[in-house]
């Protein structure tokens, strides 16, 4: 079961994200947009159960890993924490508790995870009449 | 100034309301969805300008 806290915040980032875009790609909007060909594969990774992060997947090329929101720190500390984790919140590089883009043998200090893509959901919802 | 959120045996479930309505968690969540934003424009130039065969 997912937990409710990370759902928040990333139901809080996608719409920050479509924001965004949509101010500087015209007709940005989700899910659609995500489904464009060329679009980077958009997934959420929820690592061990209480760490967010989401991962942009190109079509060619490595993937880029963002965030390391530990939502239990967040919850506990509040602004606090936020202030020192909005340090490190440009693209990540696995390792010092931060876990690899893809898990496999190699994710040395993550226990699990749960990863989810928007892009491929998006890609499942029937298209809205024009 | 009240507290809303008072009861500390509040279920768990009442957490993601707790994040959007804390500023500065709000603000860091803001500046993911800017930076994750900013490197999906990159890619889609990137895409754009190199097109691939699609498999």
């Amino acid at each position: 079961m997912v937990p409710v806290a990370p759902i928040g915040a990333v139901v809080h980032v996608l719409d920050a994200f479509e924001r965004v875009l949509a101010r500087d790609m015209l007709g940005f909007s989700l899910p659609d947009s995500l489904a464009q060909p060329g679009a980077p594969e958009l997934r959420v990774i929820i690592s061990d159960g209480r760490t967010l992060f989401f991962a942009l997947h190109p079509k060619k090329g490595v993937p880029k890993l963002f965030g390391g929101i530990d939502l239990e720190t967040l919850e506990a500390e509040g602004a606090a924490a936020a202030g020192r984790v909005s340090r490190r919140l440009k693209a990540v590089k696995p390792g010092k508790g931060t876990p690899e883009v893809l898990f496999g043998p190699e994710s040395g200090s993550e226990r699990g995870r749960i990863e989810i893509s928007v892009t491929r959901l998006a890609k499942d919802i029937p298209k809205r009449p024009a | 100034m009240t507290k809303r959120n008072s009861n500390p045996d509040k279920p768990k479930s009442s957490r993601a309301e707790l994040h959007s309505d804390n500023p500065a968690v709000r603000e860091l969540l803001d500046h993911v969805a800017e930076e994750l934003a900013r490197e999906y424009i990159s890619l889609m130039k990137e895409a754009a300008a190199k097109p691939e065969q699609e498999d």
